[in-house]
């Protein structure tokens, strides 16, 4: 499962300290688009129990974003478009079992029902470097859990008061995956395997790009990561055959 | 502080749907001998995930693509840079923030 024993990863989420301070990054980005989400939802009449509710039920940004523009529609609309929005938290759930496989079962469930984009990007380069611990993990979510409802629920209290496009809040997330996606690609030392990712990367972003040019979509995220790991299972293969090296 | 029936309702159905593509491959997937291709597959999707997320947002806007001259497509790429030579998630996101908003801040003016 360890891509490399050479490299240590530049952070292992063994313990509670290590998990909250992997999270963190992500909590520069969480409170102030948690706040975002919270205003929203009071502009749109939902109370601030109901914001609360959402948040700590729900857990899902993208998710509490559609139920503020759609609540008050058809129900099975909404609860539909949720399902399928959220879905991709199926291939992250498949792809970080993988790395945690050797947890008690309890402790996997919790973890997974935390999954978000940021926490299951962290927790991937986190993670190379077995053997993770749930505690560490945990802590890597709740924090993260903490402030997105901490940032909601005080949102919706405060309501037109924060203005959080002004602070460009949703680049310090862009920021966040800029570097997951070269601490991803450059965890590896052997250079094979570097190239191989910048070309997965490479053809994830371009299949993005053509996609949501085509036609924008949330389920657009499911089939390029589905297509793009396929093309790296494709050229591993490939080199695979050709150097008989180990796949 | 109002909580309307319909909306917890609502809540809670969104809350199962969430739920259970999070939890449901622990469940399958977490036991079983999985084929070594399908392994190797599940590899790749963090970094094909992260650049998808990534460039969707620095590239385009609501389905078109960003302009050259645009905050976020500029300052994307100079963050992929800082990322690049720092190899540091807060030194990234501290100079990302700073390249943007010194980029909006002279692009607005």
């Amino acid at each position: 499962m360890v891509a490399s024993k050479a490299t240590p990863p530049p952070q292992t989420v063994n313990t509670v300290r290590q998990g909250i301070a992997a999270a963190l990054p992500v909590v520069l980005g969480y409170i102030p688009l948690g706040m975002a989400a919270g205003v929203l939802g009071a502009s749109v009449g939902l109370s601030p129990l109901e914001v609360s509710l959402l948040s700590i039920l729900v857990f899902a940004g993208s998710a509490q974003f559609v139920f503020a523009n759609l609540y008050m529609g058809s129900p099975l609309q909404l609860i539909t478009v949720i399902f399928l929005i959220n879905f991709r938290h199926f291939l992250y759930s498949a792809s970080l079992t993988q790395t945690i496989k050797h947890l008690p079962l309890p402790g996997q469930i919790l973890i997974g029902s935390q999954l978000t984009d940021e926490c299951f990007a962290v927790a991937s380069v986190a993670c190379r470097q077995p053997p993770t611990q749930v505690r560490g993990l945990f802590a890597l979510n709740c924090t993260s859990y903490l402030a997105w409802c901490g940032g909601n629920i005080s949102g919706a209290l405060l309501g037109e008061w924060v203005d959080s496009e002004r602070l460009g809040a949703d680049f310090l997330l862009i920021a966040m995956f800029a570097a997951l996606l070269m601490l991803n690609i450059t965890a590896d030392v052997q250079w094979c395997k570097i190239r191989r990712r910048v070309a997965v990367a490479v053809v994830a972003a371009a299949a993005m790009a053509g996609l949501e040019l085509w036609h924008p979509s949330p389920l657009n995220i499911l089939l390029v990561a589905t297509v793009a790991a396929a093309f790296g299972l494709w050229i591993q293969s490939r080199s695979a055959k050709e150097e008989g090296e180990q796949a | 502080m109002t909580l309307r029936l319909e909306v917890l309702l609502l809540i809670l159905a969104c809350m199962a749907v969430t739920f259970i593509p999070r939890v449901l491959p622990m469940l399958l997937f977490g036991r079983v001998e999985l084929p070594q291709w399908f392994l190797i597959w599940l590899r790749y999707i963090p970094v094909a995930i992260i650049s998808a997320l990534f460039f969707k947002d620095t590239l385009l806007l609501q389905g078109q693509l960003r302009s050259w001259d645009d905050v976020y497509l500029t300052a994307g790429l100079l963050t992929l840079l800082i990322a690049f030579v720092s190899r540091n998630i807060f030194v990234t996101i501290i100079g990302g923030a700073v390249v943007f908003n010194v980029l909006r801040w002279v692009l607005a003016t």
